[in-house]
């Protein structure tokens, strides 16, 4: 629960962030930055001795996660320069609909009422967030 | 509006809901034996390839100006929740996982209105209270 909430922060502040950095860079600028962030905590994880570069099974997954990942992002930011986001993002908070529909069928975690209840009403509540002026 | 305009924001959105679904359940996959720095590591390759091809392309570049902090502080919380997501996979269900980490929006709302003045209407209010009841849902059942 404690890195869902820290990601729940991070997120949320990041919408914020993202904001005021876009009022003077475009959307592509930011994934640079991203791409300048990510080999400096390469570096620290290499320096820490958490990283270990072998290639087993389930690296095609990270690889696929990987790929998932950044292009959802770049799929958003697409989005969001062609339509408004007062439409895009209340639809792009359906996600958590795939993610219990395929864990179920992948993963065989159990599809309960009050799971899917809950996860409703996080989807309705963010829709009613970003699309309630 | 016409449907083609429609699709034009339709179809990246609904590619945005498959890919950030999927990332849940590819993760918690991935996971049975790796760890989430070998996450990290994919995810760094595959940015570091995307920044080439922008900065190649003269798209975009590492820009220094007045957005600058504001950008590297955006990088740094991507960085932060990705790799809180994948420490929170590690341990939790991808169902629930995502589910919670899906209430950010809320996080949002409240710091629009603190940094950058926007408005709280009382539908807002109503959305944050629906999110958080279905996070206590999904964590306490």
């Amino acid at each position: 629960m404690v890195p869902t909430l820290g990601y729940v922060l991070a997120v949320g502040a990041l919408g914020v962030s993202s904001k005021l950095a876009l009022r003077t860079l475009p959307w592509q600028g930011l994934l640079v930055w991203m791409g300048a962030g990510y080999p400096i905590v390469l570096v620290v994880l290499l320096a820490l001795g958490d990283l270990d570069v072998t290639l087993v099974g389930d690296t095609w997954w990270a690889m696929a996660s990987a790929s998932l990942a950044v292009g959802g992002l770049i799929a958003l930011y697409v989005a969001l320069g062609t339509g408004e986001a007062s439409k895009v993002v209340p639809v792009s908070a359906a996600y958590p609909v795939v993610t219990l529909v395929l864990s179920a069928l992948v993963l065989s975690e159990s599809l309960t009422f009050a799971r899917a209840g809950g996860m409703m009403l996080v989807v309705c509540g963010v829709v009613l967030i970003t699309a309630a002026r | 509006m016409t449907a083609a305009t429609v699709a034009r924001w339709m179809l990246p959105t609904l590619a945005f809901v498959v890919a950030t679904g999927a990332l849940g359940v590819t993760s918690k996959l991935a996971l049975r034996s790796l760890v989430w720095q070998d996450l990290i590591l994919w995810v760094a390759v595959a940015y570091v390839a995307v920044a080439i091809v922008i900065t190649r392309r003269g798209v975009a570049r590492l820009h220094m100006g007045p957005g600058a902090p504001w950008a590297a502080l955006s990088a740094a919380l991507a960085i932060t929740s990705v790799i809180s997501l994948y420490v929170a996979l590690e341990t939790g269900e991808a169902g629930t996982v995502i589910s919670v980490s899906a209430a950010y929006p809320a996080v949002t709302l409240v710091l629009s209105a603190l940094v950058l003045g926007e408005r709280i209407s009382l539908a807002r209010v109503v959305g944050m209270g629906l999110v958080v009841t279905g996070v206590v849902i999904l964590t306490a059942l």
